[in-house]
């Protein structure tokens, strides 16, 4: 509370009032549909069809959380969930802040020409089936480092980091290689401790960007069930009922009675629950991250 | 210090090499085709296909070998992934124990199916619709089923004799060779009935219908009558919520609409529904854009009027326009719908009032419009879902093996009925469903134990060659639970209800004794081998149609939404306005000639 | 190539980062430049599965059509109408980042962060059907405004007419708290001796917000908006997908939409290619633009 050692103004004090109104209101918008979600999940099936919860659940049941448990797969899923999302972030990140790093440095050759070319890559796109030809060429198919890999560099993440790292002072790079410390060591010593609220972000990015990620599952890894994904798993379920309407759709003839078909779609309980379930580990870690969003960082303390 | 620097290289290099090796050797571990590694980035994807037909090709050396274990993976546009699933199901079993495999089942959607086509990396078996065939032809996908004439002798079995000779004549690209399979083919002889009840039709809550008298439903009319006055005793559920009619599944396009007026009018509709056959005289006809015809009312056309009219009376949801099936589904469950043109979406609301109390009368029934979408008899099989087996696989032969016994008269039973002992050959010398089996799909209770069972899964029936209402060798039905004396025992009690009350042994009687009584008329009439053997659409024909579609779409608001005859009349000419703006005539003079070739073409096939 | 004789006032060029570099390059040329092979697909009528230099060769026909269809137009149009009112808003991230880091009290600040980000992890599947639960004609919204004398009794997703300010709305809805995060991390990056100055100075709250917090952001905001102003095309499709229907098809469909549409329902992949150059060609220029205009105003390049 030291910061508040000038007095508030009246005007202030008007200020953090409608200013806290606001954003809890926010907030509350926010999570609102989320909370529906939630209490859904926990609602008897039978009484949330008839009438959907509000405020509290309707009725009180585990028994979407036991479905799910006993689906086949979906500790697998998690599994390999937890991993690409690991690994995938800790590559990325360490490439993407370090190809910031580099481009920040003006003694790099065509610096420019590159910068823009990696820039060029988020605009352009040779298209699905391109991609896929070329991701079979490279025996990347069905195997784990799909995910990984052809993520790998960010184009969007290197910019923000660039641009983060040139705000720096850059009276500190300098002294440091005055020191005789080469490219590598200024990184690692300097520019990371330094930036740890953007690799903080774009680590965040990152990893919400792999825990989220069905597509590249879908489209590269499809036919090898152990690398499904539980974002996968769960665009399956959500996928369903769409499907099955395109079918109708492109019916015709003897083959329309879909009853069956259609009662086989699983119930919108368990979709809520693999959408709640699937965004619980981000809420385990988004709060731990937060403390380096928060934390301002006295450069001068490292100066000294 | 230079080695540092030069470490900060080494090691910026040996991430990137970590990676890519990394990658390398789980890619020669998991990539199935041979072809993977080490092609162009441009390389054509039929190169990498070939070294996989190769392996195909050692393989079928060693014929009918069953020693060496594989997995099969089936892939369909109409199939549901087997991941997550309850799988594989005891009817999968008995596959997979024959045929000393592994089945995984998987859910193309057009997007991978177009991708795993340009790559080469489909499923051991695939499905597909029209839209890919000329693909698959082209590209060489599929292998030539009559290679392997000797271990396939359910497909080429004389009563497939019809179906392999259109595949070969119309779906070959002109080669005269067969690569593909229909599922549910009809063979002369099959049962004409109408299962214990219809799907579509004049919907009803049985027990508000029953309240208001239960008056006879001849035509649209009677049934708006019929709704208002169950409105007007009952015009809001226990709940609170408002009660309506009925309202429209928007994710399936024009279904809603053009479905309603086939089974009105007497017309089966072709995929999309721009066109229509005509059942009684096969002729094609254009359903919305239907400029040529003022006399005939087309399904479209009668679909919107009726929606129109329950608009105007105002029964109808005024979310028509935004629900989607699954929104039905929550809206139906919640009781405020009292009718509908499909029973597709009333499951949870039945089941909900079932299991709360058994004797419930609070059903949703079916009653028969003009038409009864049955007994179509589809003897070259259902069209737009092809089976074929991937010249990309690695165990093509075991792949033969399994969609041949997929499309046996034995599987076919076994799918729809359950694996031996589920039905047991009574003293009649017939099979009959075990009183176990019976309970089993009746009784909520063994809700897991049915689904485990695989009995009637949606994903294995798909694939099943012959028709349900097939006799089998046996003497029963392929379908057993369509046997009349176990139709009567699947009723619910609301249906017991109606039958008691209407004088009937089950629901469809009602449509049975209108066709007896020349009332009413099912599909015994229509050709389906027509729609089946026309040529591909043309891009330009398919964009003009999709166009249509969409406009056909948007214009449906104000057509339904219409207060007044002449503004309904208006609505209508300026939708034919658009449709004739967007080029519709000529693709109704295409589809037309494609028509008629077909036609024609299917004649002489019969001689 | 870069020139290999530096300026004279620049540093002299030092080849040793370009060889660190290059294996990043690599990575980026083999998963980006090089699937562009695709863009051959364009002068075909490409049929899946078949041979590419077996389908029939178009030519430029693809592009021609592109010029001719009037969905293309309309598309455009709605697509135009999302970006103009995305990039009016873009600020919004900015300034809710700075809102958030006037909330002294730790909890609150926290509680309201992390609930923020929530929206962004339901995928728009969910939130159509949580939107039809609120605002279909018996829905909760939708009813409660009416009984409280607002609402008259329609519903917002079968309107036309109010489509691009509800799609905007949420978007903005599950995108805000997440797309402040880059702005919450370039606060903390702030030195924190410089509002100890300007309160030595006597700086109030406002004055320290307007002078060091806004400037410290705005790099990084104009950074974003001109590698934004190349997205200028691409909204995606899903959410726009979902919402579609009868009444709001017309207002609804953007470029994305229309060739997820086309590419699927009419086989038209060759003209969802070509629809895709021409957009690559439009991104990139409008970023080369925005850098240049950028130059003129600020004297120096952002890219």
């Amino acid at each position: 509370m030291n910061k508040n050692s000038i007095k508030p103004t009246m005007s202030r004090r008007v200020f953090q009032v409608f200013n806290y109104a606001l954003l809890i209101g926010i907030a509350l918008m926010c999570i609102y549909p989320f909370w529906y979600v939630v209490i859904y999940t926990f609602s008897r099936a039978e009484l949330a069809d008839v009438r959907a919860p509000i405020f509290l659940p309707r009725g009180f049941s585990l028994s979407n959380y036991k479905e799910i448990l006993t689906i086949k797969g979906f500790f697998p899923a998690l599994l390999v969930s937890t991993v690409r999302t690991l690994v995938g972030t800790v590559l990325s990140v360490l490439a993407c802040s370090f190809l910031g790093y580099l481009f920040t440095q003006e003694r790099l050759p065509a610096r420019k020409f590159l910068y823009r070319m990696l820039i060029v890559t988020m605009y352009i796109s040779g298209g699905m089936i391109a991609s896929y030809i070329v991701i079979k060429s490279y025996g990347l198919l069905n195997t784990f480092w799909v995910y990984i890999i052809p993520g790998l560099i960010s184009a969007y993440n290197v910019v923000l980091i660039k641009t983060y790292v040139e705000q720096l002072p850059a009276s500190l790079e300098e002294s440091a290689k005055l020191d005789g410390a080469g490219y590598l060591r200024v990184f690692v010593s300097i520019i990371l401790p330094l930036s740890k609220p953007i690799i903080a972000t774009v680590a965040v990015f990152v990893a919400v960007g792999h825990w989220n990620s069905w597509f590249d599952n879908h489209i590269y890894a499809r036919a090898n069930s152990d690398l499904m994904t539980l974002q996968y798993l769960l665009y399956n379920y959500l996928n369903e009922a769409q499907r099955i309407a395109d079918q109708i759709k492109n019916a015709t003839g003897g083959s329309m009675d879909m009853e069956q078909v259609i009662a086989s779609i699983s119930p919108k309980g368990i979709r809520m629950t693999i959408t709640v379930l699937a965004s619980l580990p981000i809420f385990a870690v988004y709060p731990f991250m937060q403390k380096y969003f928060v934390k301002g960082i006295m450069v001068g303390a490292v100066k000294g | 210090m230079k080695v540092k620097q030069l470490m900060a290289v080494v090691s910026s290099v040996a991430l990137l090499a970590g990676c890519l090796a990394g990658c390398g050797d789980k890619g020669n571990d998991a990539a199935p085709s041979g072809g993977a590694s080490g092609g162009s980035e441009t390389s054509d994807s039929v190169d990498a296909g070939d070294g996989g037909t190769e392996a195909g090709g050692e393989g079928a050396a060693a014929q009918g070998d069953l020693s060496e274990h594989v997995e099969l993976s089936i892939g369909g546009i109409n199939l549901a992934n087997s991941d997550g699933k309850v799988w594989p199901t005891e009817v999968i079993k008995q596959v997979e124990e024959k045929f000393n495999v592994t089945i995984i089942m998987k859910s193309y959607d057009k997007e991978s199916l177009n991708l795993d086509l340009s790559g080469g990396t489909t499923c051991d078996i695939v499905q597909i619709n029209d839209e890919n065939i000329e693909g698959v032809l082209r590209g060489k996908h599929a292998v030539s089923l009559e290679d392997y004439k000797d271990i396939a002798p359910n497909i080429f079995a004389d009563t497939m004799q019809l179906r392999n000779d259109v595949m070969k004549q119309f779906k070959s690209a002109g080669e005269g060779k067969q690569y593909f399979v229909t599922p549910r083919v009809t063979v002369e002889g099959a049962v004409m009935d109408y299962g214990a009840d219809l799907f579509g039709g004049y919907v009803l809550r049985w027990d508000l219908y029953k309240e208001i008298g239960h008056p006879e439903i001849k035509n649209d009319d009677d049934y708006i009558a019929a709704l208002k006055a169950m409105k007007e005793i009952y015009p809001q559920t226990e709940d609170g919520l408002p009660v309506y009619a009925m309202s429209a599944y928007n994710d399936s396009g024009l279904h809603t609409y053009f479905f309603k007026g086939c089974v009105t009018e007497g017309f089966v509709n072709l995929e999309g529904g721009l066109y229509v056959q005509d059942v009684e005289t096969n002729e094609l006809v254009a359903d919305i854009y239907d400029a040529a015809n003022p006399d005939v009312v087309t399904p479209f056309w009668s679909g919107v009027q009726f929606f129109n009219k329950l608009y105007r009376e105002g029964l109808l949801d005024p979310d028509c326009f935004i629900t989607k099936s699954e929104d039905l589904n929550d809206k139906y469950a919640k009781g405020q719908y009292l009718g509908g043109t499909v029973n597709w979406n009333c499951g949870n609301f039945n089941k909900n009032q079932k299991s709360a109390d058994p004797e419930t009368l609070k059903q949703f029934v079916v009653l028969p419009c003009k038409m009864g979408w049955a007994n179509e008899g589809n003897y070259a099989g259902w069209s737009g879902k092809y089976f074929y087996v991937s010249s990309h696989s690695e165990n093509v032969e075991r792949a033969v093996m399994v969609l041949d016994y997929l499309q046996s008269e034995e599987f076919s039973r076994i799918a729809d009925s359950g694996v031996e002992g589920r039905w047991e050959i009574g003293e009649d010398g017939k099979p009959h469903l075990t009183a176990d089996t019976i309970d089993m799909k009746t009784n909520p209770d063994r809700a897991k134990e049915w689904e485990e069972s695989g009995i009637d899964n949606s994903n294995t029936t798909a694939c099943v060659g012959v028709a349900t209402n097939n006799m089998a060798a046996d003497g029963g039905m392929i379908n057993l639970w369509r046997e009349p004396d176990v139709l009567a025992l699947g009723l619910s009690y609301a249906e017991k209800d109606m039958c008691e009350t209407l004088g009937l042994t089950v629901p469809s009687d009602l449509l049975k004794n209108g066709i007896e009584a020349g009332t009413n008329i099912d599909m015994r009439g229509v050709n389906a081998t027509i729609r089946m053997c026309l040529e591909t659409t043309p891009k330009d024909i398919l964009r003009i149609d999709s166009n249509c579609e969409e406009i056909a779409i948007n214009a449906i608001p104000s057509l339904v939404q219409a207060n007044s005859d002449e503004e309904f009349a208006a609505a209508k000419a300026k939708l034919l306005e658009d449709l004739k703006n967007a080029n519709a005539e000529t693709s109704v003079e295409w589809w037309q000639n494609a028509w008629e070739t077909s036609k024609s073409a299917v004649e002489q096939l019969g001689k | 190539m870069g020139r290999p004789v530096a300026c004279a006032r620049k540093p002299k060029k030092d080849y040793r980062l370009l060889l660190m570099l290059l294996p990043f390059m690599a990575l980026v040329f083999l998963f980006s430049y090089v699937p562009i092979f695709g863009w051959v697909y364009s002068v075909f009528d490409y049929i899946p599965g078949v041979p590419l230099f077996e389908c029939d060769f178009m030519g430029l026909d693809y592009f021609r059509i592109i010029f001719t269809d009037d969905n293309v137009l309309r598309a455009l149009k709605n697509t135009f109408i999302f970006a103009i009112i995305g990039m009016a808003l873009s600020p919004l991230p900015m300034l809710f980042a700075i809102l958030l880091n006037e909330i002294k009290c730790g909890p609150v600040r926290k509680f309201i962060q992390t609930f923020t980000t929530l929206p962004n992890f339901i995928s728009w599947v969910i939130i159509f059907s949580l939107a039809f639960a609120l605002f279909s004609t018996d829905g909760l919204i939708t009813s409660l405004l009416v009984k409280a004398g607002i609402g008259s009794g329609t519903s917002v997703l079968s309107s036309g007419s109010s489509v691009y300010w509800f799609q905007t709305f949420l978007a903005q809805w599950k995108g805000l708290g997440w797309s402040s995060i880059i702005y919450l991390a370039a606060i903390a990056g702030i030195d924190q001796e410089l509002y100890e100055a300007a309160r030595v100075d006597g700086a109030g709250h406002f004055r320290c917000a307007l002078h060091i917090t806004l400037p410290s952001m705005i790099e990084t905001y104009v950074v974003l908006f001109i590698l934004g102003i190349g997205n200028f095309l691409n909204t995606g499709y899903e959410q726009y997908m979902l919402f579609k229907n009868a009444l709001t098809a017309t207002n609804i469909e953007v470029l994305d939409l229309y060739v997820y549409r086309i590419g699927l329902e009419n086989m038209d992949y060759s003209y969802g290619v070509a629809i895709s150059i021409v957009k690559s060609i439009v991104s990139i220029t409008l970023v080369v633009v925005a850098n240049l205009v950028a130059k003129k105003l600020r004297g120096s390049t952002v890219i």
